[in-house]
């Protein structure tokens, strides 16, 4: 429940050891290893040495081909994703054992897999080009179905060129007698006929006239058509196209068969893909190494809760190896992590979110974890959200295993869930007022004639409470570090202040006493404020001019506390648009026949979509004021993230399986 | 039909027209800017759609502004109901603050969203951010939908 203590870790031993040590270090993912300037005492680093660049390399050459296994794949078989996996990130499932049966010996079956993508690849690719230039060549063909003679027989001749030309049937020009009347040296012409749009002619023409007969038919709006020379009479040459097309057809239709097959071999590549990937970030971690002729070192960062277990492991592969530890530094840089376990786990979240505490300040997770829940309940307010929402992430952490962020934000969900279920109790919300009539709320009903006054209040009063326990932590932050002079003046009088100023105006319902006691505290607070805050200006004057001039800060409080009518703003639209739609259905209940459908059609997806913006608004705002409001009053965040050596998967989940 | 029945109509317009214009052009903005990115990454379309929702609150709380005003001036019962000029008035006073803040607020937090995309492209794990951003902006048009509906439910 607080910021990880963190150790300095140095790493020292013999060449040989350095793969093993990398591997477990990536194995228990707790040391965050700092890369080392060359030329520090000792000499080079490791990057230096031939085995480590060629495994750089080795394992890229694998990722690629994985790589381009999984392209393949997917142009042939897309794998499908459900539409929840695009928020929460997608990974395939695979057993521990299946995995690992893909990776042992994982370099000869790659190559494999992908010698049979690159095969199947080209045979597709050929096929298809095949198929392109003869459904090419039969639409050339097509309008010369009656030449009677084959293409090639003019190719062999000797003083003579066949021209082919084409000519769009609508444009008005010269007929061909006049147009080519005008060249000199032409042999011979033939109307080959007609289809829809264009005309089709062939021009025989000598050799040394074919320039000028080309530029004389391209002027009269001919344009020249490259026939392929088939050996054939066109309509002999276009049957044949026909069947060559229909063999083809079968056999692309076998090769994409059989790469949609291939992707039978989906999960090994993606584990071989992983694999090769974190094989190769070890290579390139141990880059990063001090070596010297027969030694390395590597310093980094561990998190002290995990050094035994580090130890362990190094002692149990590497004997020689040693692991030494320090506390850090005053100046240095110490990285962040976080731990929260139980309940405050998914809450953190919401810290993680806004960014990590600066080592040495406080963890607010634990500290925003109840509020956080209230709010969220709050801004739904209805049971039957909530045991929607509940059941759905239960069952999306079940469908969907993730880690990290993943699992927390769905954990969230759950307990937000369980809040909304609370609140809709409470204020007796059951899709909107659909069960009112029987159900009557515990605390108070916001349509009732006071009710919206009362949830006002009760927001109110949560930002308030919440803005002066912010300033409790920050006053007990100061005691911790021996501030206790800042304790008093800089939280102790704002809270007498704002306490005073409350009971001023809320106290005279309880009675004279209560306004009386909050005139003096308001009073006494602000007097305290107005002598201490001007305390580091170097006169009196000074002094008790920043000290009036601070009393301003209230409004700064104020609208802290006005910022939290957002809770009764989202809770009441949400309850009001759940009304709106029952009013809606229940209009649709006249409708004869169908009536009931009707009803229910419009009540289910008007409550699914009424549940499903106010899930985004609910977690939005209710992370806001621990943002804004909360968190400004104690929190000091810009801590630099843990970022340890670890494995890290793009494609596969793996399901540690228990040895049985 | 009087003509304060006719200003208590029109202030529903205001309350529903207003901010619904402004939350479709926000919306849209989004949506432009995402296109751009799921063009190249579809993967990110989830996320995008996220961001693209926050922007659209304002129709939502003005649709809300106005059901609530038909739901007190029986505008929902069988007959419609007859107002007084001034009646009719204080119909339109009570719909400006969520008509104008939802207009305004929807566009301009519709640009921060928009902007937010290019976090979701560059950096997909700082999304939060990007949504924080713009929920920032939402704080004002909850405080004006907070005064409306006040206002409405005590006409």
């Amino acid at each position: 429940m607080a910021i990880a203590e963190m150790l300095k870790v140095a790493i020292v031993g013999f060449k040989d050891d350095a793969a093993c040590v990398t591997d477990i270090m990536q194995k228990c993912g707790a040391v965050q290893v700092e890369p080392q300037e060359a030329g520090s005492p000792g000499g080079g680093r490791l990057d230096r040495a031939v085995d480590i660049q060629a495994g750089i390399s080795h394992y890229e050459s694998y990722v690629q081909d994985m790589k381009y296994v999984l392209d393949f794949m997917d142009k042939h078989k897309q794998i499908k994703k459900s539409f929840m996996a695009s928020f929460i990130g997608w990974h395939y499932r695979i057993g521990e054992r299946e995995y690992g049966r893909h990776v042992d010996g994982g370099e000869t079956l790659a190559r494999r897999i992908t010698e049979e993508a690159r095969q199947l690849d080209t045979a597709i690719a050929s096929v298809n080009e095949r198929i392109k230039t003869a459904s090419h060549d039969t639409e050339v063909l097509g309008p010369w179905k009656g030449l009677g003679v084959a293409p090639s027989s003019y190719q062999k001749a000797k003083s003579v060129d066949a021209l082919f030309f084409s000519k769009e049937k609508s444009r008005k020009d010269l007929p061909l007698p006049d147009v080519l009347e005008a060249v000199k040296g032409f042999a011979a012409w033939h109307e080959a006929g007609s289809d829809e749009r264009n005309a089709y002619c062939l021009v025989l023409a000598d050799k040394a006239a074919s320039q000028a007969v080309s530029e004389a038919m391209a002027a009269a709006g001919y344009a020249r058509v490259e026939l392929p020379w088939t050996e054939e009479r066109p309509d002999e040459a276009i049957s044949r196209l026909s069947r060559e097309l229909a063999e083809l057809n079968v056999e692309l239709a076998e090769l994409l068969k059989k790469a949609s097959d291939f992707c039978g071999h989906r999960a090994a590549a993606f584990s071989l893909f992983d694999h090769f990937s974190n094989k190769k970030a070890q290579n390139e971690t141990a880059a990063g190494f001090l070596a010297s002729g027969t030694a390395f070192l590597l310093e980094g960062w561990i998190r002290k809760d995990k050094l035994a277990s580090f130890e362990k492991a190094v002692a149990a592969a590497a004997p020689r190896v040693a692991v030494i530890t320090r506390e850090p530094a005053e100046d240095e840089d110490v990285p962040v992590d976080l731990i929260n376990k139980g309940v405050f786990f998914p809450f953190e979240a919401v810290t993680r979110i806004m960014g990590l505490p600066r080592q040495g300040s406080i963890d607010p997770t634990p500290l925003l974890a109840v509020f956080f829940f209230i709010y969220f309940g709050t801004c739904m307010g209805d049971a039957i959200y909530g045991v929607i929402l509940t059941l759905a992430s239960l069952f999306m952490m079940k469908k969907i295993k993730t880690a990290g962020m993943g699992t927390m934000l769905l954990q969230l969900m759950t307990a937000g869930g369980i809040a909304t279920i609370l609140f809709g109790i409470l204020t007796g919300g059951y899709f909107g007022d659909l069960f009112s009539r029987w159900i009557k709320p515990l605390w108070f009903d916001p349509m009732s004639e006071n009710g919206p006054l009362i949830f006002l209040g009760y927001a109110f009063a949560m930002g308030a409470f919440q803005v002066l326990f912010g300033m409790g932590i920050k006053a007990w932050d100061n005691l911790r570090s021996g501030k206790w002079l800042s304790a008093i003046y800089d939280q102790g009088f704002w809270v007498v202040l704002l306490l005073g100023v409350g009971l001023l105006i809320g106290g005279g319902a309880l009675g004279e006493v209560y306004s009386k006691v909050g005139k003096y505290m308001s009073i006494a607070g602000a007097v305290g404020l107005v002598l201490t805050q001007g305390r580091h200006q170097p006169n009196v004057i000074l002094k008790l001019g920043s000290g009036i001039v601070s009393l301003y800060n209230i409004t700064a409080f104020m609208s802290d506390i006005v910022s939290y009518s957002r809770l009764f703003g989202l809770g009441f639209t949400s309850i009001v648009i759940g009304i709106v739609i029952n009013y809606m259905a229940k209009m649709l209940l006249a409708v004869p026949v169908v009536g009931y459908l009707l009803f229910l059609v419009v009540l289910v997806f008007g409550h699914m979509f009424n549940l499903l913006i106010n899930v985004t608004s609910a977690f939005i705002h209710s992370a806001r004021l621990q943002y804004v409001e909360f968190f400004g009053k104690f929190a000091d965040f810009g801590g630099t993230k843990f970022e340890p050596f670890r494995v890290f998967n793009k494609y596969v989940d793996i399901d540690i399986e228990e040895a049985k | 039909m009087t003509l304060g029945t006719i200003l208590a109509l029109f202030s529903i317009g205001i309350a529903v027209g207003l901010p619904g214009y402004g939350s479709s052009y926000g919306v849209g903005l989004v949506g432009e800017a995402g296109a751009g990115v799921v063009s190249e990454n579809p993967d990110k379309f989830g996320q995008i759609l996220l961001l693209q929702i926050v922007p659209g609150t304002q129709g939502i709380y003005g649709v809300l502004a106005g059901l609530m005003i038909m739901l007190r001036a029986g505008f929902l019962s069988g007959s419609i109901p007859s107002f007084t000029v001034l009646e009719g008035v204080a119909y339109i006073m009570a719909a400006l603050p969520i008509g104008f803040v939802g207009w305004v607020s929807a566009i301009y937090q519709g640009r921060v969203a928009a902007a937010g995309v290019g976090i979701i492209a560059k950096k997909p794990n700082e999304m939060g951010k990007a949504i924080l951003f713009a929920a920032m902006v939402e704080t004002y048009a909850i405080l004006s939908l907070l005064v409306s509906l006040l206002l409405i439910i005590r006409l």
